[in-house]
């Protein structure tokens, strides 16, 4: 499917989502309009631009190499560094931020390409220390702290 | 004279302290591919926001033209653009450098971006105050209507087709209503979730966008291993005729970039095109041009630069922003309880000259941090994006989480990291999406406003002629790219030849 024609439908889903969400608010009238207003009309110009894209998209002449979806050789890498995070945001509340947030960047190091385990655990222990260090000690933001400790 | 407050402001050691980290961060933002003011701005508003107002905008100030400065470096040296707006630098700056000229091409990018920096804010001080003066007189009809010039100027300027551009506004603006209602209280599409009360997270949504949208698109290509140029402290004397040639595209160009910068889009890059088409009409060297002339470095190097302060305008005056990194600047004065505007200069003077201050000497450090250590900002471009990256997703990661002390803004971040690198792939540009959800509230509370003021009589939104002024130059703005489309007068990027 053509780049143009696959966006232009999320977005009218995205669009659809909101027309339908927002009728649930408040239109009030003219004279004081309500919450439903501004979300409602907006999702309107989204579906009517997402459509004039689809439209566009379908009629338009282009090549396939212009149009096509990419799909690039590392895409697995890009799916393995979303898994990387979510399992890291999972797992914040029991080993806390900054040692979830240590094996994350160890992790996405190697994925990356840092072939030396030593080095990929200087940089994830360097990055975890300053943020602890700027954040955590300095501006006493109050990061989840685990179960373990 | 507020001015000299300013600069006893700005010369305050923790300010001084402030200005000077910005810089440093500023200037490895621009140093650094990828990684833009936006991301590095959004990253560490919350450390800024505890700095205090002036402190904290001192410091974000100073990333911002930080990263201007820095740009440039890599364009040269690497033929990589730092940030977009060096994209042009890499013409005529790597085939200087290829010439053995890198030396004086940076002298000259850095001069040029002084010399642009400090014209600009002397611009901004007879600008930004009289404009604020005449912003009282808006209301709600007129913010709106300027909203709506701002929203056709945008998508008219972001280079990635009017109607994706229109979208991603609209996406933005439709963004913005997650979260409370600005007049009503009442909470709109949380799914009764309590972490989603206070709206999407800005910062996750910058951070993303700009930051973890970044690191997937680098991951998903293949490992690249740039060349780069060595730079010895002695080459860094331009000759006398390359100073002599370079001076008056320097001040062309920084008249030009700070016009171009008042007006919303991409402004910074825009101007540095503008400047080389430019130069390269007036230059009497036209045959050097594609092979190293030093005017197509000066012009555009001193246009970017001139062009982020005048972005600072209308964001001083108004209170609306113009471009990503003024939206994160925005976005950390409300956090700070500044609210721009035309009441920020009355509210808040020390923070407004402060802030003036603090540029000029900004400027200064930058150019002296930028000739000197030019070999350790060339030795940090050959540091490998695979130590870099998780560095930076760490950072993205504290900064959505510290901003309210809530873990739903990292999912927000990696959702919007997600659709930050999905955007990349289908030809989508991520900076009209975070303006529109900076504007969004805005935009709504004057419409809202406006009806409410006229009894519901739409007349409202023409009865002045400030309105009507602004829905002519939002008609006249789009009738002309519709005839420039309609001509197939498009520009691109692509002819430059960077990587």
């Amino acid at each position: 499917m053509a780049k143009d024609t696959l966006s232009s439908l999320v977005l009218a889903g995205i669009g659809l989502f909101f027309l339908i969400y927002s009728r649930q608010y408040d239109w009030g009238n003219l004279a004081s309009p309500g919450e439903a207003v501004f979300p409602l009309l907006l999702a309107v110009a989204v579906l009517v631009m997402a459509g004039w894209l689809f439209g566009h998209s379908i009629l338009g002449r282009k090549t396939a190499e212009e149009e096509g979806v990419p799909t690039g050789e590392n895409s697995l890498r890009v799916l393995i560094l979303t898994v990387l995070i979510v399992g890291a945001l999972l797992l914040m509340d029991v080993l806390g931020f900054f040692t979830s947030s240590f094996i994350l960047v160890l992790l996405c190091c190697r994925l990356l390409g840092v072939r030396q385990w030593s080095l990929a655990t200087g940089i994830a222990a360097g990055a975890a220390l300053g943020a602890y260090l700027i954040f955590g000690f300095w501006l006493k933001v109050s990061f989840p702290a685990g179960l373990l400790i | 004279m507020p001015l000299l407050e300013g600069l006893q402001v700005a010369l305050t050691p923790f300010n001084l302290f402030a200005c000077f980290i910005g810089v440093i961060i500023g200037t490895l933002t621009g140093v650094l591919p990828g990684l833009g003011p936006a991301a590095a701005m959004a990253m560490l508003l919350p450390l800024t926001v505890k700095m205090g107002p002036t402190a904290g905008l001192i410091m974000l100030a100073g990333i911002y033209y930080g990263a201007m400065y820095g740009g440039s470096t890599t364009s040269i040296l690497v033929n990589v653009p730092g940030e977009p707006a060096s994209v042009v630098t890499c013409l005529e700056g790597y085939k200087m450098a290829r010439k053995g000229r890198a030396g004086a091409a940076l002298a000259v990018s850095a001069i040029g971006s002084f010399i642009a920096g400090t014209l600009g804010i002397v611009l901004i001080q007879l600008f930004a105050p009289p404009l604020a003066r005449a912003a009282l007189q808006f209301g709600p009809a007129e913010f709106f209507a300027l909203t709506i010039v701002a929203v056709i100027l945008l998508s008219n300027l972001s280079g990635k087709g009017g109607l994706k551009a229109f979208l991603m506004i609209a996406v933005g603006l439709l963004l913005s209503t997650v979260g409370l209602d600005p007049l009503g209280g009442i909470n709109r599409f949380t799914f009764n979730y309590a972490g989603a009360g206070t709206g999407l997270s800005f910062i996750a949504i910058a951070a993303g966008l700009f930051g973890v949208g970044e690191i997937f698109w680098l991951a998903s290509r293949p490992d690249e291993n740039a060349e780069v140029m060595q730079v010895g402290l002695r080459d860094l004397y331009p000759t006398r005729e390359e100073i002599k040639r370079s001076l008056p595209p320097m001040l062309r160009g920084s008249f030009l970039g700070f016009l171009i910068g008042l007006v919303p889009g991409p402004a910074a890059t825009i101007a540095s095109f503008a400047s080389y088409s430019m130069e390269k009409g007036l230059s009497k060297h036209k045959e050097e041009f594609g092979h190293g002339a030093i005017e197509g470095v000066a012009g555009p190097e001193a246009a970017n630069n001139a062009a982020s302060a005048g972005a600072m305008v209308p964001l001083l005056s108004l209170g609306i922003p113009f471009a990503p990194s003024i939206a994160v600047l925005l976005s950390g004065m409300l956090l700070m309880g500044v609210t721009p505007g035309p009441l920020f200069l009355r509210d808040h003077p020390t923070a407004f000259w402060g802030v003036i201050g603090s540029m000029y000497i900004g400027n200064v450090m930058l150019l002296v941090l930028n000739l000197p250590l030019v070999g350790i900002w060339a030795s940090i471009t050959r540091i490998p994006q695979k130590y870099l990256m998780p560095v930076v997703l760490l950072f993205c990661m504290v900064g959505a989480y510290a901003d309210n002390n809530n873990l739903f803004d990292v999912w927000v971040m990696l959702g919007a990291g997600l659709v930050g690198y999905l955007m990349r792939r289908f030809d989508y540009d991520p900076a009209p999406l975070l303006i529109g959800l900076v504007m969004g509230p805005i935009m709504e509370r004057s419409l809202r406003q406006a009806l409410i003021m006229g009894r519901g009589d739409p007349v409202i939104f023409l009865a002045s002629p400030i309105s009507i002024a602004l829905y002519v130059v939002a008609l006249a703005i789009f009738v002309f790219t519709l005839v420039k489309k309609f001509r197939g007068k498009g520009q691109t990027m692509a002819a430059t030849g960077c990587r």
